[in-house]
């Protein structure tokens, strides 16, 4: 029989051993709540935008539109001349050298990082930084301003932009009717290039974007080492990256606007990022230019942090171009001013050491995912 | 002066006693009075009956000897508390030793904005689910550690969840009459902690007794809370428990003002006209000097009932501006109740359920993105809400001579939120087993066990096993 003084003892032992206790760690590191958090994260919860029909219909649409993306016939003529050093397309006044995919280079993620802390350079230079298109497929808005919630209506901009490719709906039209007509009639309602009415043109330019935003739509990449760690796979990515990621959605308050699979909340924000670079306007109001509401001025789209290592330069106007960079921006809580608008009351000084913006790095290098099928980011024959 | 004292001090017991005793029934007519003997007799054998009648006379005197003891212990609380007209200096050192399990915080955030959806644009790393103060760990009620409630600035333990010693305070006591009417009390602590030392200020105030006759005490200065009864006995000397109890945030602050104390019959009244609340608690920097130009307004109505030695019913309640923000009509109340058994068949118990909110102010700009379900702003930007409920019962046993054994049940459900800055949500119970034994009048040690256990969000080690070695001069 157990005797009180042992019961007493027994109790006492209890008592300590409860408050020495330490906390149940999933992989040492992270606890239940943080892990399930995590989870949300994963990749494999969504689902791209498919193109709705034949399968092998869409798979010719695919293609069609990955010829227009290569193809530069249908750019206008070109008002910043290549200097040598900025990466330009040719000289002033060429037309048909600039093309999709000169910006957005299939082989860094159909992102542009030919200069850093520079915006883009298509026909002119662009007064943002042009994103990367990977996983595209996925989001619910395109562009910094969120201006187009349909893949297919962001080829008006890039087509029409004097800094992009600074063409016409009509160019356009032409160069299809005039070297993908074959193509185009298997694929949609037959057309005439002898009869070609305003109606009729305009449902052909509706049908190339819708090819090309079906293009695009297959640029999706495979899962990231950090995908691979949460599906179990407790080596996929180092021990730092695994700091960062506890780091990212608590200290660091990163999952408060990238959040999600794609690490971005499709919202809009001002983080205070100084307008800056040679190529930049002094004031850029972003989502005001959108909506008109004065809540909006200056914000911009949370772009994702999927492939973020292979895209940079960051920001919407490029004006870090490293990621060491980028967190050491909110590490200090951001510019102090020039930026447009009120900044976001959460981009606070973080008081992060050295060795957690180390791990904030490894963490987002973790995040990115297996390249895309080479099928659809090799230069197709024209 | 001190023997004047020491003298009107037994006086009053003497009193007490003797009008105790002549409510003591008449021993039994046979065999137990006392007749002086005027000459030898010889021992004669008492009959088992008589024996037995003797016995239960005497176990009766000792019953009624233990009720006056319990009562002349009452009534030398009140004349502590009535008559501080004497001189005293005591020294006292607090000593404890902790362990608190997790890292010792007592607050996790809300990873995920998982538990709290309506979290209104906090973010999660900043919204917080248990109860910061749940780890205390010593009579001042500092927790072992803050975690990440990154919104009270004083981490003043620090401990990171590691046991570790501590010097809880050195402190001085004092107190002077000057003449019959006035006296000054002061109580000054020394904190050496892991940052720089503290020293603070708790009580300094002077004390005025308009007449002997009439048990009416008028303080000014850094005063006692005149809410609820826990704040009557907070200090490690006084405390039965080593830590407080989770609502003592709200009533054992101790706020420059001035406060009067009158007792009548079986009533006893408190009012107080302080520059801030009594709160001890702090998201923010204690405003010692009144933030805003009205003053609170606080009160406490106790009953004493006739059960046992004594069953206390209090009311209490405050309201005035709210602290640390300037405009007057930005105001917090405060109500409660409470309950007190003195000591009757060696068992103590203590109660109180207190109820409050600080209105707090939203700016216009934050008005507005909150209607447009905006990221930008939040509400209580400009003075942070408050809404609180917790309650505690406390009882304790004589097991015996110095012996102190005790239960105490704790509830807090309080939400608290300052713009985009913090939003703790605490609900949380925790019960807490212990024993007080005093090993001398001087020395006092105390160790207690509290288990945490939260009502909303995840379940994480903060169980505290803490104690305390109080030695003092008087």
């Amino acid at each position: 029989m157990i005797g009180w003084r042992r019961v007493r003892a027994l109790v006492v032992l209890s008592a300590i051993a409860a408050a020495c206790s330490g906390e149940q760690r999933i992989d040492d590191l992270f606890t239940e709540q943080e892990w399930a958090y995590l989870e949300t994260f994963r990749l494999d919860q969504l689902d791209p935008i498919r193109c709705t029909g034949d399968t092998r219909r869409c798979d010719e649409l695919a293609r069609f539109g990955q010829r227009l993306f290569f193809d530069p016939s249908y750019a206008g003529p070109i008002t910043v001349a290549n200097d040598g050093a900025n990466g330009g397309f040719g000289a002033i006044g060429e037309t048909g050298k600039v093309s999709c995919d000169s910006c957005h280079d299939p082989a860094h993620y159909f992102a542009d990082h030919r200069l850093a802390n520079a915006q883009s350079l298509g026909t002119a230079w662009t007064k943002r930084n042009v994103p990367g298109l990977v996983d595209l497929a996925y989001r619910e808005s395109f562009i910094w301003s969120g201006k187009y919630d349909r893949l297919e209506d962001v080829l008006d901009l890039a087509l029409t932009s004097p800094a992009a490719l600074n063409s016409t709906h009509d160019r356009f039209v032409d160069v299809i009717l005039e070297r993908y007509l074959a193509t185009y009639n298997a694929l949609f309602v037959p057309v005439s290039p002898v009869m070609v009415s305003a109606e009729i043109r305009k449902q052909i330019y509706l049908n190339g974007a819708l090819a090309i935003a079906t293009y695009e739509s297959r640029l999706v990449s495979g899962p990231a080492p950090f995908d691979r760690y949460l599906a179990g796979d407790k080596h996929a990515i180092e021990r730092a990256a695994k700091r960062g990621a506890q780091l990212f959605i608590g200290k660091a308050l990163c999952s408060e606007c990238h959040d999600g699979p794609l690490f971005a909340d499709d919202r809009f924000h001002v983080t205070g990022v100084e307008q800056r670079g040679d190529h930049a306007p002094a004031i850029d109001r972003g989502r005001f230019d959108v909506t008109g509401d004065p809540i909006d001025e200056g914000r911009f789209r949370t772009p994702t942090l999927r492939h973020i290592a292979e895209t940079a330069p960051y920001m919407h106007a490029g004006q870090h171009d490293s990621l060491g960079e980028v967190i050491e921006f909110y590490r200090w809580g951001g510019d102090a001013g020039g930026f447009t608008g009120r900044k976001d009351p959460r981009i606070v000084p973080l008081e992060l050491t050295d060795d957690q913006v180390g791990d904030l790095v490894a963490f987002l290098r973790s995040l990115t995912g297996a390249p895309v099928d080479p099928t659809w980011t090799t230069k197709p024959r024209m | 002066m001190r023997a004047v004292l020491a003298a009107a001090f037994a006086v009053l017991i003497t009193r007490a006693v003797t009008a105790s005793a002549e409510d003591i029934p008449e021993p039994p007519a046979a065999g137990v009075e006392e007749v002086a003997p005027t000459e030898p007799i010889a021992p004669v054998a008492p009959a088992p009956e008589e024996l037995a009648r003797r016995i239960e006379a005497l176990e009766e005197r000792a019953d009624h000897v233990g009720v006056l003891e319990r009562r002349i212990a009452t009534l030398h609380e009140r004349v502590q508390t009535l008559l501080p007209m004497r001189r005293f200096l005591t020294v006292f050192v607090d000593i404890g030793w902790f362990s608190v399990g997790g890292n010792g915080a007592g607050v996790r955030s809300d990873i995920g904005h998982r538990y709290v959806p309506d979290h209104e644009n906090v973010p999660a790393e900043w919204v917080l689910l248990g109860d910061p103060l749940s780890t205390t760990i010593n009579s001042l009620g500092e927790p072992a550690d803050l975690g990440v409630a990154r919104a009270i600035e004083d981490d003043s333990i620090d401990s990171g969840g590691h046991p570790t010693f501590l010097v809880n305070a050195l402190g001085l006591a004092i107190g002077k009459s000057i003449g019959d009417h006035v006296a000054v009390a002061g109580l000054v602590e020394l904190l050496p902690r892991p940052g720089p030392d503290r020293v603070v200020v708790e009580l300094a105030h002077v004390d005025y007794r308009p007449s002997q006759e009439v048990e009416l005490l008028v303080s000014a200065g850094k005063i006692d809370s005149v809410l609820g009864i826990e704040y009557r006995a907070q200090d490690a000397r006084d405390r039965v428990t080593v830590t407080p109890s989770l609502l003592c945030r709200y009533t054992c602050g101790r706020p420059y003002g001035v406060r009067a104390r009158a007792h009548r019959g079986s009533f006893d009244a408190s009012a107080a006209l302080t520059g801030g609340d009594t709160f001890e608690e702090r998201f923010e920097a204690d405003p010692r000097i009144a933030s805003s130009r009205l003053p609170t307004l606080s009160a406490h109505l106790q009953l004493m009932l006739p059960l046992g030695n004594g069953l206390e019913l209090g009311v209490s309640g405050a309201i005035g501006p709210q602290d640390g923000q300037s405009a007057t009509h930005v105001h917090q109340w405060h109500y409660g109740f409470d309950l007190r058994l003195h000591e009757t068949r060696d068992v103590s118990l203590q109660a109180e359920f207190v109820q409050g909110r600080q209105q707090g102010s939203t700016s216009g700009f934050a008005r507005a993105a909150a209607e447009m379900d905006d990221v930008i702003a939040s509400r209580c930007d400009l003075a942070p809400c408050l809404t609180y409920k917790a309650a505690y019962a406390l009882a304790s046993w004589r097991a015996r001579t110095g012996m102190l054994p005790y239960a105490r049940l704790d509830w807090r459900d309080a939400r608290h939120h300052r713009g985009i800055d913090f939003l703790y949500v605490s609900r949380v119970v925790r019960a807490t087993v212990g024993i007080n034994v005093e090993v001398t009048s001087r020395v006092i040690a105390k160790v207690e066990y509290t288990n945490n256990h939260e009502l909303l969000g995840p379940q994480f080690p903060n169980d505290v096993l803490t104690t305390s070695l109080v030695v003092s001069t008087d």
